[in-house]
């Protein structure tokens, strides 16, 4: 059977060894993404269309996908806006206390979404200081839409502002330099000359805010009371779904956040494609 | 349009170090004057400077009788041609040269006439739809001096614009830009480390270390009558021999030199430094005859440079000094590796008493 062996040429190892190379990573990447991929998506097509539909046509369904896309959408101007600020001030910027602003960004990341809740309960709960200041006005922030979006607008806090400072710091300032030297005022040159280098970085900030947002579960579900129809969002509804064995109804609203994330990554790629083809080709 | 631009005893301080020291410089309408000096002594500073990218500690800066130091960049009117050039890297050549004429809110046809314009004067016209990324260096280079250019500016800001080159386009860029420096008559201040490029260049050249500035003069006298012991050193080459006062003469082992007027009244035996450039040496053959006032010692090695000789001569005091001479010279007057020698020295030279070297290059 062996055929007649080939002369070794330059350094391609042997097709045994890519496959031992390679074979692991594949079994990974299988076993972590593509197989609970595939099987959330068998799961909410195993009844077939029909079925997937009425699950998600469901009004409580729908009503917290609504919610879901609506506070994803806040936060993320909200998050963009004053991300693409910080960034600015941190970075541009020399201010007593900025080391421990600078700090302080990274806490959503290390702080769990639970505690981060908590900590808005403390603070606008019926018995918080805020609260009780605020209930005097009828005005309600927890277990209602204002308390969910800024318990979101904390745990997607740090996304747009790191993705922001890192292009920025690279830029350096001699490009706003050179405008300010050809008469450009602030506003001109952070529309012309900032917001189009920084505009990566700010993408795969909003890119991630988007998908923390729309995944969001612990701090949201502290917060919100998980009322049906009101205050229940997406990720909460599917975890209510799996409680009360409509698995059917957990699967299929989980199929529809995971089209949703995987059309803003193909999305990505495909800008990222397009922009590398045409101009990041250092010559000299 | 150009107006001379002047900058009076100008500081600035960063935490304790002083990048800026005092300096004062005036630049005529229609003039270009080089700054040079090593890397760190303050040239680049001077520029943000007057561009207004920075605050100066302290010191003024006149744009013709104007006052300027308390605008902020954007209405000063200065032209400045960065180092990396800086060009807008989202927009392409034509938008680059437009950029300063939109923001004075020319009409698109008056924006479109002068554009056209500036692409034709640099011979840039094919390339003003391509972005500054697939542009050669040379071509980078031309559109950040057009862009700083378009706006008409009072003043024009080089900072080090060649020497992000080759070597083999830098020359030819290099009269470029003196052509067109002249054909517009604008007021220019040009910074660079490159003697070369200082002398080719600048109608004047400041030469600037440690912040302050050492000498401003044409070229020619930089060269001939440097001002200071760092300007000898750092513009061309130098040798340097130790010597002492005595009785109105300065002495280095035999050879007799006039003190000079600034030195007049030192105490004798004070120990100097003695600056002189190589081709200052005249070399004799050595005779018997007496030769007063001079040193004496053998050629070890000659270099041909082509219409020029460098001599190695070892004094007989065992310090090594270099001479330069013409070809003519050295063989009417058989000086040859090996033969002895007597050396005089030329007038021209700088005399310090100070300690400390201003360098340690010899000749």
């Amino acid at each position: 059977m062996s055929p007649p062996r080939k002369p070794f040429v330059g350094q391609e190892p042997p097709k045994l060894t890519k496959v031992l190379m390679i074979l692991p990573v594949v079994l990974y990447f299988t076993m972590l993404i593509l197989l609970p991929l595939g099987g959330m998506f068998w799961g909410a097509f195993e009844r077939g269309w029909s079925a997937f539909i009425q699950e998600v046509l469901k009004p409580e369904a729908l009503n917290a996908l609504k919610l879901t896309i609506l506070i994803t959408v806040i936060v993320t101007l909200i998050n963009s806006v004053l991300g693409v600020i910080l960034a600015i001030f941190l970075v541009r910027h020399s201010f007593p206390g900025k080391s421990l602003i600078n700090g302080i960004i990274d806490l959503p990341f290390a702080v769990s979404p639970v505690i981060a809740g908590f900590m808005l309960i403390v603070l606008y709960g019926p018995q918080g200081i805020f609260g009780l200041f605020l209930g005097k006005f009828d005005l309600k922030v927890v277990f209602a839409l204002p308390g969910m979006i800024i318990a979101t607008l904390f745990v997607t806090l740090p996304f747009v502002v790191r993705e922001v400072s890192l292009v920025l710091q690279e830029q350096g300032t001699e490009l706003e330099d050179a405008a300010k030297t050809l008469g450009a005022g602030e506003w001109t040159i952070f529309w012309k000359v900032t917001l189009p280098g920084i505009s990566w970085g700010l993408l795969y900030g909003i890119t991630l805010t988007v998908a923390r947002a729309l995944g969001e579960f612990g701090a949201v579900l502290v917060v919100s009371g998980n009322i049906i129809n009101s205050t229940q969002t997406a990720t909460l509804h599917i975890y209510q779904a799996y409680v009360d064995y409509n698995y059917l109804g957990a699967y299929a609203i989980s199929a529809v956040l995971g089209i949703i994330s995987i059309i803003i990554l193909v999305g990505l790629e495909m800008v990222k494609k397009k922009k590398e083809g045409n101009v990041f080709e250092p010559s000299h | 349009m150009s107006r001379p631009i002047e900058v009076r005893e100008l500081t600035m301080e960063y935490s304790e170090v002083r990048a800026l020291d005092n300096v004062t410089l005036r630049v005529e309408k229609g003039e270009l004057v080089t700054v040079l000096g090593p890397s760190g002594c303050g040239k680049s500073t001077l520029l943000s400077l007057i561009s207004g990218l920075r605050k100066a500690t302290a010191g003024q800066i006149y744009l013709g009788e104007e006052r300027i130091d308390h605008l902020p960049p954007q209405q000063r009117e200065i032209g400045f041609l960065f180092q990396n050039y800086a060009l807008f890297p989202s927009m392409n050549v034509y938008e680059n040269l437009a950029f300063g004429l939109r923001i004075r809110k020319y009409s698109r046809i008056e924006i479109n006439r002068q554009v056209e314009e500036l692409l034709e004067m640099l011979g840039l016209t094919d390339q003003a739809h391509k972005k500054p990324a697939h542009l050669s260096g040379g071509q980078q280079q031309r559109v950040a001096l057009g862009r700083a250019l378009a706006p008409k500016p009072n003043v024009l800001l080089l900072d080090e614009p060649l020497s992000a080159l080759d070597v083999q386009i830098r020359q030819r860029l290099r009269e470029e830009l003196r052509n067109l420096q002249k054909n517009l008559g604008i007021t220019t201040i040009l910074v660079t480390h490159d003697q070369e490029e200082a002398f080719e260049l600048g109608d004047r050249v400041a030469v600037m270390n440690k912040g302050k500035i050492e000498q401003v003069d044409i070229p020619q006298r930089i060269y001939d009558f440097p001002a200071t012991e760092f300007v000898a050193c750092f513009v061309g080459n130098v040798n340097v021999l130790s010597g002492v006062v005595s009785s109105g003469k300065i002495y280095s082992c035999s050879l007799a030199m006039d003190i000079p007027d600034y030195l007049k009244g030192t105490l004798n035996n004070t120990p100097v430094r003695i600056y002189i450039r190589p081709e200052n040496f005249i070399l004799e053959k050595e005779t018997n005859a007496t030769a007063k006032g001079a040193m004496r010692g053998v050629i070890r090695s000659a270099v041909f440079r082509g219409a020029l000789i460098g001599l190695d001569i070892l004094l007989d005091n065992a310090e090594v000094i270099h001479a330069v001479v013409t070809k003519d010279k050295t063989s009417s007057k058989g000086l040859f590796p090996g033969e002895r020698v007597v050396v005089w020295a030329k007038a021209s030279h700088v005399v310090s008493t100070q300690t400390a070297p201003a360098c340690v290059k010899a000749g």
